[in-house]
């Protein structure tokens, strides 16, 4: 028997099933179940709160999910407000943000990425909130970042963290040395030794071309002597010149490790976890990676692993009074939206105060594993290693040039370190093309603004 | 008075029939109506904001600014443009050929009666399903040097020495990449050579063997020719498709090792969503669209020539 279906009733079926879709779609999805950490109680804000009820919404590189205990917190403290938690992740927060704002939609509270707050801050879409009464709240360094042309345009968030040379003790012990390596000359001595072994001096995951300009950050603090950001300025203002001796030197730094052979094989091919790999498998001594890694480490069971941190080494012909610095950032800026509706902007500070008070900051930072907490009572993790970074690395941390460069010259920074370290470019080659793109830009209008 | 109500009838009669027909002719518009509102919202009028779009600079916070033809005239001056679509032409080059290569040598495999045909067909169709971020991260760790399956098995049989380093050697890389994009896509290709084979009348082949023609002779001068429709919609296809890639080098290489696999799509996202010229974007986006076209167009007339077809 065969049962035959006619067109019309398939357009039917069709349609039927495409307005089930269509409502099935409208609909509000469920509420993830809030995830560890366990949550602290709200507590009560300083000043009003206001009288607003109804929706606000706070636009954030976090996702709603790690937040959810966090939105309960601020709900619970303001009644009737109906916080919207938006997801945006930082790398496509620009056309997020764009698209939103386009529209029309509402936007209240921005929770950015600290690379993103220039943008915002010169864009003027961020409130200036210098006139806060709880600036002693936060640690000076965390405040500063934020600061641009004498205002403060938003509140740090969250831990102070950076990259930082990881390094495996085990791995070096083999090689006959027991104490904490600290130039590039001692590293060099040992590394035939380590690849004898079958161990690489350094691995690193090259092939996200994000993660190369942290390697400017630390030589270039080198190289001027502790002045990068300032000279950072200077270069962006058209003071210097990206082909100043200074920064191709700082570029040298990266040829020397990729010259003498300190990468391990296929560096510009390897993505996070297949840098990481080799590092937890004794395979590699050391790791230049984000701090975020302690909390990777301690995770898991790594025997071949025994690891510390150290600044990033001190390199060739540097100074001895250059201290070694290493690159990291001050949390979330936390900002108000510039165009918020006048009764929501009482609510909004409410908020940005119960955001990023010690309680929700701790919380935030135990979240985060971050070694050093953006506000100043607070201890942000008793790990040891954490506490060492805290201690040897956090008060010489500069913040990561690629929040002052256009983003222009950051993707220039990063395609010409790859090509140093394939050795297809020299590097007084990159600063000349790193330059004329920062020349391009200043013929196209780009202006710096401090 | 009957006259006139007949006159009257009649011409009601005809205005209903020419209601009834131009209703009629109607009805096939209104069940496309939908597919065109669709095409209409989320096709056409993009199209044309981007034509405006084109015309001005906005970088997302400050209100755009119209600058004429400025954004078009900034392509000359574009030092990474020219080496993004020397990227492409190498990349086109490399998929073009091999897919429709492999594509076709397969259809013909398949066409033949196998024990398990299907099983084959749907095999070697599969990649095509796939996402290209599975396929991407799939083949970047095939790729990887420490613990990939291809440099591994070449060190196993003794060509340790001569594994590359696949996406991290600017000599490598795009190879690598064209060597995905071949896998993903020829299973699309080999399906449209071989729908295309089964319209091929037995009885030419038949003519052939009687006329001792080998199987070299026969492919040359009757599939091949009779093919030659199939073939100029497999190589505009792959051709297009090659022009405009970008998941492929954004997933696995995001234009590197230092811009060797930089394409123009790329570019376009970079300058857009990284650099934040929208206006730039899409007078970028529109100079390749016209390239796409021309290539296309030029590529469809050249194989069009002195063509055959089954039906003669």
């Amino acid at each position: 028997m065969s049962s035959k279906i006619s067109r019309r009733q398939v357009l039917r079926a069709l349609a039927l099933s495409g307005t089930g879709l269509a409502l099935a779609a409208c609909q509000v999805p469920a509420a993830p179940a809030p995830s560890a950490p366990a949550s602290p109680q709200p507590e009560p804000q300083n000043g009003a709160t206001g009288t607003y009820q109804g929706k606000f919404v706070i636009t954030s590189v976090r996702n709603a999910d790690q937040s959810a205990p966090l939105i309960q917190a601020i709900e619970e403290a303001h009644p009737g407000v109906k916080v919207e938690w938006r997801f945006m992740p930082s790398e496509r927060f620009v056309e997020l943000f764009t698209a939103a704002e386009v529209a029309g939609d509402q936007i209240d509270v921005m929770d950015l990425n600290g690379q993103d707050l220039r943008r915002y801050a010169v864009g003027g879409k961020l409130m200036d909130l210098s006139d806060i009464s709880y600036k002693d709240r936060f640690r000076e360094v965390a405040i500063r970042t934020y600061t641009i042309g004498g205002k403060l345009w938003a509140l740090p968030r969250g831990g102070i963290s950076g990259f930082t040379y990881l390094i495996n003790k085990k791995a070096f012990e083999r090689v006959g040395l027991d104490k904490e390596i600290s130039t590039y000359d001692e590293l060099k001595v040992v590394a035939p030794e380590l690849k004898k072994l079958g161990i690489a001096p350094v691995t690193h995951p090259g092939k996200n071309i994000y993660l190369w300009p942290v390697w400017q950050f630390w030589s270039y603090a080198q190289t001027s002597k502790n002045q990068s950001i300032e000279n950072t300025i200077k270069t962006l203002t058209g003071e210097m010149k990206f082909t100043d001796p200074e920064h191709v030197a700082a570029l040298e730094a990266l040829h020397d490790y990729a010259v003498d052979g300190m990468f391990i094989d296929s560096v510009n091919s390897l993505e996070g976890d297949a840098a990481w790999v080799p590092f937890t498998q004794g395979k590699a001594a050391i790791y230049y990676m984000h701090t975020s890694r302690i909390a990777a480490y301690r995770g898991g069971e790594f025997p071949e692993l025994d690891m510390s941190l150290i600044p990033p080494l001190r390199h060739v012909n540097v100074d001895d009074a250059v201290i070694r610095q290493n690159p990291g950032g001050t949390g979330n800026a936390l900002g108000i939206y510039a165009k918020i509706k006048p009764e929501r902007e009482t609510v909004a500070r409410s908020i940005i105060d119960l955001m990023t008070s010690d309680t929700w900051v701790r919380w935030s930072n135990q979240q985060a594993k971050d070694p050093v907490s953006c506000n100043a009572n607070v201890q942000a993790s008793d790990d040891e290693l954490a506490l060492k970074y805290s201690k040897e690395c956090s008060p010489n941390q500069t913040t990561y040039l690629d929040w002052l460069w256009p983003p222009e010259v950051t993707r220039a920074f990063q395609e010409n370190q790859q090509a140093i370290v394939a050795l297809t470019k020299k590097p007084d080659e990159a600063a000349q093309s790193i330059q004329k793109v920062l020349d391009d830009l200043y013929k196209d209008g780009y202006r710096f603004q401090t | 008075m009957a006259g006139s109500l007949y006159v009257e009838a009649k011409h009601l009669l005809k205005r209903r029939r020419s209601f009834a027909r131009w209703w009629h002719s109607l009805t096939p518009f209104l069940w496309v109506l939908p597919a065109l509102l669709l095409y209409l919202v989320f096709k056409l009028v993009p199209m044309v904001g981007g034509l405006g779009l084109s015309l001005v600079r906005w970088n997302g916070i400050d209100p755009p600014q119209f600058v004429g033809l400025q954004n078009f005239e900034r392509m000359l001056s574009d030092e990474v443009l020219g080496p993004a679509l020397w990227n492409n032409i190498r990349y086109a080059l490399g998929t073009v050929v091999s897919k429709n290569v492999l594509g076709l040598f397969l259809a013909l495999l398949i066409n033949q009666s196998l024990r398990g045909r299907e099983v084959y067909r749907t095999a070697l169709f599969m990649p095509v399903v796939m996402s290209f971020v599975v396929v991407g991260i799939l083949w970047a760790w095939l790729y990887n040097d420490q613990f990939g399956l291809i440099n591994n098995l070449l060190r196993i049989i003794g060509l340790g020495s001569i594994a590359p380093d696949w996406l991290g050697d600017t000599r490598w890389a795009m190879t690598s990449l064209i060597i995905v994009d071949v896998w993903k896509w020829y299973g699309f290709h080999m399906v449209i050579y071989l729908a295309g084979l089964q319209t091929i009348p037995v009885e030419l082949y038949d003519a052939g063997l009687v006329d001792g023609a080998g199987r070299w002779r026969r492919f040359w001068n009757i599939t091949l020719p009779l093919l030659r429709p199939v073939v100029i919609v497999n190589v505009t296809l792959s051709l297009m498709g090659a022009l405009n890639v970008f998941e492929i080098p954004y997933i696995m290489t995001e234009g590197g090792p230092a811009n060797s696999t930089n394409v123009l799509a790329l570019h376009i996202y970079i300058q857009s969503f990284k650099f934040y010229r929208m206006g730039y974007g899409a007078a970028l986006s529109y100079a390749l669209l016209v390239l796409v076209s021309v290539v296309a167009l030029i590529q469809i007339k050249l194989m069009s020539r002195g063509g055959h077809s089954a039906e003669e």
